[in-house]
Parts: C-alpha cells; sequence; structure tokens
C-alpha cells in the first residue's frame, strides 16, 4: 500500500461551531450521571437568595462554556491514508489512533444545532475495545462526505489487499461507494411511528430527560396541590370503597395511556422521517426529529437478523427487523443494531433479502421440539409452587392461597404450552431460521456460513429419548434450540459446519 | 462475478449437498488430555476440603464449639468433599478433544454432556497458559479465542505443554 510522505503530519482543527458540540456532550454527561448532579441541582434550589442562585448558576454556565472551548482548543484530528487519528483532552493527554480496519461504521449526525449552520457530526465507530469512537463534529457536508469517502474507499483498498481468494473481493465491490448509488428501500410514516410507540416502550428517552427537571419541581407541585385545598387523604376517608376502587382504576388507566402517549412521542423523536437506503454494500438510514442521524452499516457485517414481534404487534400484524452486527457486550458497549421499526412481514422478509438468501417464512417448515421440554418445564415450575401450597394447607385462614396458586399454575402451563409449541427450526440453504414465542412470534435468521461455533449437549435422561439442544453462535449473539431429535441436531450442525469451513466467504 | 455479498450466492444452495454426505462430527475419535490431569484436579480438590476441614476442628476446639457441632458439621463437610471429588474425578475423566481438517472439538460435561465445535477459519487468535501448579506438571491449556457475545473463549485444559503447542501451530497454520 502507497502511504504518501508528508501526509503524515497534517493535523486540523475543527470547525469554532464544535464548542456546541462539546457543551451538548457535557449536558449529555449530566443529565446521564444524575446521582452525581442532583446534590448539586438539590444544593442550588435549597439556596434562598434568589441573587445568590442566579450567580452561581451562571458561574457554572461559564465554567462548563469555558471547559467546551478548551476541548475545542485541544482537539485536533487528521485522516491518513490508513487512520484516523485524534488528540483531545483537557487535563488528561489522549491520542485515538483508529486504523481503517478496526473502523466498523462512519455515521452522519445532523443536530439541531447544527442544522441551521448546516454542519455535520461524524461518528466513527471502532469494532476494536471500549471508548474509541471518534466524534469530528461542526464539520461542513462535503467535508464530512470526502472523510467517509476516503474511508470506504481506503477499506476497499485493503480488503482487496489482505484477501487474496477471489471469493472475498465480492465483500468490497469495485463500485465507489458514494451516495449517489443509493436506492431507496422504505420509510416510516408517523402511523407507523405511533404503532413502534404503543407495542415498544420508547417512553425512558422522555423520561430520561424529564428525570432531572421532575426532581426539582417536586417540592413546589406538592405545595400547589395543597393550595388548591385538595386534602387526598381526607376525600378517600369519605367516599365508599367502591368509589375508591374506581378511582384507583381510572387513576391506573390514566398512568397506562400517559406511559403510552410518551412512548408514542418517544418513537417520533427518535424515528421521525425514517428512511432506509441501499449503497450496494451497505444500508444508509436516516432518522430522528431534533438530530438528524444518518447511520451507514456494512451489509458484510450483519451476522443475524432477528424479526421481534410482542402480542400487540401481532394484532396488529407488524414486525419489528433488527439487523443485528458483532456484539460488544463481553466489553461493555451497546451493540450497534439497525432497527427498522414496526413492518408488515412481507416487508421484512423483503429486507432480510438485501443481506442474505431468505426462502419464504409461511412456507418453510418448521421442526418442532419434543414435548418433554413441556413436561420438564411444568415439573420445574410444579416444585416451587408446590411449597407455597403445602403451607397455605397447613395454615388456617390462607387456605384460599391454594385454589389461587392452583390457577395461576393452570395459567402458567398454558403459557409453558405456548412456548412449548413456538419454538422449532428450519434450515434453508444458508438460512437457519430459529422461530420462538408466546403471544407474539419470533423469528431468528442465521445465515449459517457465518457460524462461529457449534454446540451439541445432552443429559442422560435426553439421551435414552434421543433428544438433544441445538447451540448456534455467531457474533452477534448465540441461540439454543432445546429438545430437539438428536439426529436433527448433528444434522443441522454438521451441515453449518461443513457451511462455514468449506466456504472461503468472510464472516466479516 | 457475484454481487456484494449478502446477495445470492449461487455456488450455494441446499441441492448440491446430500446430509447424508456430509462428514459427521459424531464419527471423529477423540483424543484424551494429559493423564496427569484427572488426579492433579481430584487431588487439588480433595487438598482444598481436607484443609478446610483441619481448619474447622482448629477452630472449634480453639473456641470450644458444642461437642454435636464438633462431630455433625465435620462429616457433613466430609460427605461433601467426598462428593465434590468424586465429582472432579468424573469430570475431568470425561473432558477429552478431536481434531479435525477443519474444526476442533470438544467434549465436556458430567450431567450435561456437550460436544463443542470450533471452526479454525473462526479463531482470531490462540493463546496458551499455565499456572504455577500446571506448570510443575506439565500441563498447559489452550485458549481459542472467535468472535461473538461473552463467551468467546473455548478452553481445553490439562494438556501436556507439548501437545498444547503443537496445536498451536495447527491451528495457527490452518485458521485461512
Amino acid at each position: 500500500m502507497n502511504v504518501t510522505p508528508g501526509q503524515d503530519e497534517n493535523w486540523q482543527k475543527l470547525s469554532v461551531w464544535s464548542v456546541l458540540h462539546f457543551i451538548a456532550d457535557l449536558l449529555k454527561q449530566l443529565v446521564g450521571n444524575l446521582i452525581a448532579t442532583l446534590p448539586v441541582i438539590y444544593g442550588i434550589s435549597s439556596l434562598d437568595n434568589p441573587l445568590l442562585v442566579a450567580v452561581v448558576v451562571s458561574a457554572l454556565i461559564t465554567l462548563m462554556i469555558i471547559y467546551a472551548i478548551l476541548q475545542y482548543i485541544y482537539f485536533s484530528y487528521q485522516v491518513t491514508a490508513d487512520s484516523v487519528q485524534v488528540r483531545k483532552g483537557v487535563l488528561f493527554k489522549k491520542q485515538i489512533n483508529l486504523g481503517f480496519e478496526r473502523i466498523q461504521n462512519v455515521s452522519f449526525k445532523y443536530p439541531f444545532y447544527f442544522r441551521p449552520l448546516e454542519l455535520v457530526t461524524v461518528k466513527i465507530d471502532s469494532a476494536g475495545s471500549a471508548g474509541d469512537e471518534v466524534y469530528l463534529s461542526a464539520l461542513d457536508g462535503p467535508h464530512a462526505q470526502l472523510i467517509h469517502d476516503q474511508i470506504t474507499a481506503a477499506k476497499l483498498v485493503l480488503g482487496q489487499f489482505s484477501e487474496e481468494n477471489g471469493e472475498s473481493v465480492a465483500e468490497f465491490p469495485a463500485k465507489n461507494a458514494s451516495e449517489n448509488g443509493r436506492r431507496f428501500l422504505i420509510d416510516r410514516s408517523l402511523l407507523d411511528l405511533a404503532i413502534h410507540g404503543l407495542t415498544n416502550n420508547r417512553a425512558w428517552i422522555i423520561l430520561g430527560a424529564l428525570g432531572a427537571v421532575y426532581s426539582q419541581f417536586k417540592e413546589q407541585l406538592h405545595t400547589f396541590t395543597a393550595d388548591l385545598g385538595f386534602d387526598v387523604s381526607g376525600f378517600l376517608s369519605d367516599q365508599t370503597i367502591s368509589v375508591v376502587v374506581l378511582l384507583l382504576l381510572s387513576a391506573f388507566f390514566l398512568s397506562v395511556i400517559f406511559a403510552a402517549l410518551l412512548s408514542v412521542v418517544g418513537s417520533i423523536f427518535s424515528y421521525y422521517n425514517y428512511k432506509l437506503y441501499d449503497t450496494d454494500d451497505a444500508f444508509t438510514v436516516n432518522r430522528g426529529l431534533l438530530t438528524r442521524h444518518e447511520i451507514h452499516i456494512q451489509k458484510s457485517r450483519i451476522q443475524s437478523v432477528y424479526f421481534r414481534q410482542d402480542w400487540l404487534d401481532r394484532v396488529l400484524g407488524r414486525i419489528n427487523l433488527t439487523f443485528e452486527q458483532l456484539s460488544h457486550k463481553a466489553q461493555g458497549l451497546d451493540d450497534v443494531k439497525l432497527l427498522v421499526p414496526t413492518v408488515t412481514p412481507a416487508e421484512a422478509q423483503r429486507l432480510t433479502r438485501e443481506v442474505m438468501l431468505l426462502p419464504d417464512l409461511e412456507s418453510l417448515s418448521f421442526t418442532g421440539i419434543s414435548k418433554r421440554y413441556w413436561f420438564r418445564n411444568l415439573a420445574l415450575w410444579g416444585l416451587l409452587y408446590l411449597p407455597a401450597i403445602l403451607l397455605a394447607v397447613g395454615s388456617e385462614n390462607a387456605v384460599w392461597i391454594v385454589p389461587a396458586a392452583f390457577v395461576l399454575y393452570l395459567l402458567h402451563a398454558g403459557l409453558l404450552y405456548r412456548s412449548w409449541k413456538c419454538k422449532g427450526i428450519a434450515v434453508d440453504a444458508d438460512a437457519v431460521v430459529v422461530r420462538q414465542g408466546i403471544f407474539g412470534i419470533d423469528y431468528l435468521v442465521i445465515p449459517a456460513h457465518k457460524l462461529q461455533r457449534a454446540k451439541y449437549i445432552q443429559s442422560p435422561m435426553m439421551e435414552r429419548h434421543g433428544l438433544a439442544s441445538l447451540q448456534l453462535t455467531v457474533a452477534s449473539r448465540s441461540v439454543v434450540v432445546p429438545f430437539l431429535d438428536s439426529a436433527l441436531v448433528r444434522q443441522v450442525i454438521d451441515y453449518t459446519l461443513y457451511q462455514a469451513e468449506s466456504s472461503n466467504r468472510s464472516w466479516m | 462475478m457475484p454481487r456484494a455479498n449478502g446477495s445470492p450466492h449461487m455456488s450455494f444452495t441446499n441441492i448440491a449437498i446430500d446430509p447424508a454426505n456430509l462428514p459427521t462430527f459424531e464419527a471423529v475419535t477423540y483424543q484424551s488430555l494429559s493423564p496427569v490431569y484427572p488426579s492433579l484436579n481430584t487431588g487439588i480438590t480433595a487438598l482444598v476440603f481436607g484443609m478446610t476441614i483441619v481448619v474447622f476442628l482448629l477452630v472449634a476446639s480453639l473456641l470450644n464449639f458444642p461437642l454435636w457441632i464438633k462431630l455433625t458439621l465435620p462429616s457433613i463437610l466430609l460427605v461433601i468433599a467426598a462428593l465434590m471429588t468424586r465429582f472432579t474425578l468424573e469430570a475431568a475423566r470425561v473432558k477429552r478433544f478431536a481434531i479435525r481438517e477443519h474444526d476442533i472439538l470438544f467434549e465436556s460435561g458430567v450431567f450435561w454432556r456437550s460436544q463443542t465445535i470450533q471452526p479454525l477459519n473462526r479463531i482470531q487468535h490462540v493463546e496458551i497458559s499455565s499456572g504455577p501448579i500446571d506448570k510443575r506438571f506439565g500441563l498447559a491449556e489452550i485458549h481459542l479465542f472467535s468472535s461473538g457475545s461473552g463467551s468467546a473463549t473455548y478452553v481445553i485444559p490439562g494438556l501436556p505443554v507439548s501437545v498444547a503447542e503443537d496445536l498451536r501451530e495447527f491451528v495457527l497454520s490452518h485458521r485461512r
């Protein structure tokens, strides 16, 4: 490879506007560290003198701004022929050297404070150790695009140089990785996002931000209700039980509705104007209301595809589709996943076919697991219920627990039955599909040739009945299908191993 | 020329492969670990329990515990020690491994017998480690790292050092 000399020392500074990014980053850390910040907030709010409060608050804000400016001053970066390098740190200097071969994703963020200025923050994720991701903020659009293209193009060259066999060249198609060739795949309407908010709890997005605010105004809220002359305890003692129950019920439903609303708002905040494009070797996603995100994910890095369906999704006929990449959980990092919210089953399958061969899920014949799995779970849970029942039988005034526990156990048995009934596996060409669920049905799709490891597990009891459990591990996750016919488990292992070992196709 | 990874690769369909003709991992012949390994592990377990019982007896007599405690607790400990030592011996005995052209197999587990198969072309790096006791008895364990969540390492313990080193050479030369 040809490294131009002199390109080595070409340190660049960010635009002054990046100070905004550093301030936002500080604020984010403060909100994220509520335990550390709450005493400070409490201390300030307990000050009597309003003037003093104003002085302390403005001093803190000034400090923050100064710190952000210092961060800007000490931040410099350069993009060389094979790496992105960053020098940063006010008190503790840090140099990050991110080789192109370790870069997992390059994504663009358009935060609301940069949008009037038409500036971009480039986020570069490392496939390696924790805390090594790099943010280059307040770049102008063309410059950001240049960095993105430079990295993608260099990875292309690296790929061709490190892999000698013809197969892997296909991983990096000779096409220029610019955005021109992007093909529209799917977008999500507000209705879709509202459904997504209802079926998935996205309330935490809002609650996280509100948490800090609420704790400051809790006291004021209390005095406010007291000022209205509404005495809750006095009110309750006057009423009959039925009114109290009604009150509690409506409070419960109100809070459910409130949480659902919050969740819908949260979903719209993060997925507003969702658009997914195909850029030949990668997916590109645009989404977000206040901060626009543009995320690029290499298709070849996708290790598994998950179709998630909760009971409400099932009623509405929707699926949350997740493309899963290399897992960083072992290093305590968040996994890089690409979520397509609330699509129809047909759309989910169409999108999955963008990254791998997938037969029609409806026409696949799944092999279920042995009924002994249900029996075993019934017995295990029964052992947990039994002591409660035995104790209740012995005591005089808790006998009602016996029928209650019995009914509960029956309901539980029903759930266990559903869970047993849903579990299954199907193998077709390169796709291993695992089915599971209780009310909704989830599918996990693994490309067989990306297998990292296989495991055959069997207890003496299972051996007697010709059963075994199968564990398949890919780089994104591990999945266990219990109590299958042992001959089938062996066959699946032999087959997936063959796919992983005989092909020279890279799993990355 | 095939398109981007993920698009149909026509060279791979399930029509071409007859499952009956695939190499079966079941048919492999396993190799056992070093004969020292089971006795060493059993010895260590027995030693640890033995020391615990001795320490307990010392403390009990120093602090003047009631006689029934002095008698019952050590006997319970003794039963547990016997069971655990037996289990350790069995667990060490059932461990074995096998090497094929494209993967490494490892079998373990007394109650839940498992066979783990690690393809060589998925191994990212290899490590040989040897604790002070292992070293004294000429044993080493080999760690094979692949990508994946959590259980990313795959350890074969109780190998004679030379076998572990040969295995490392084999893995390194067959990774690609």
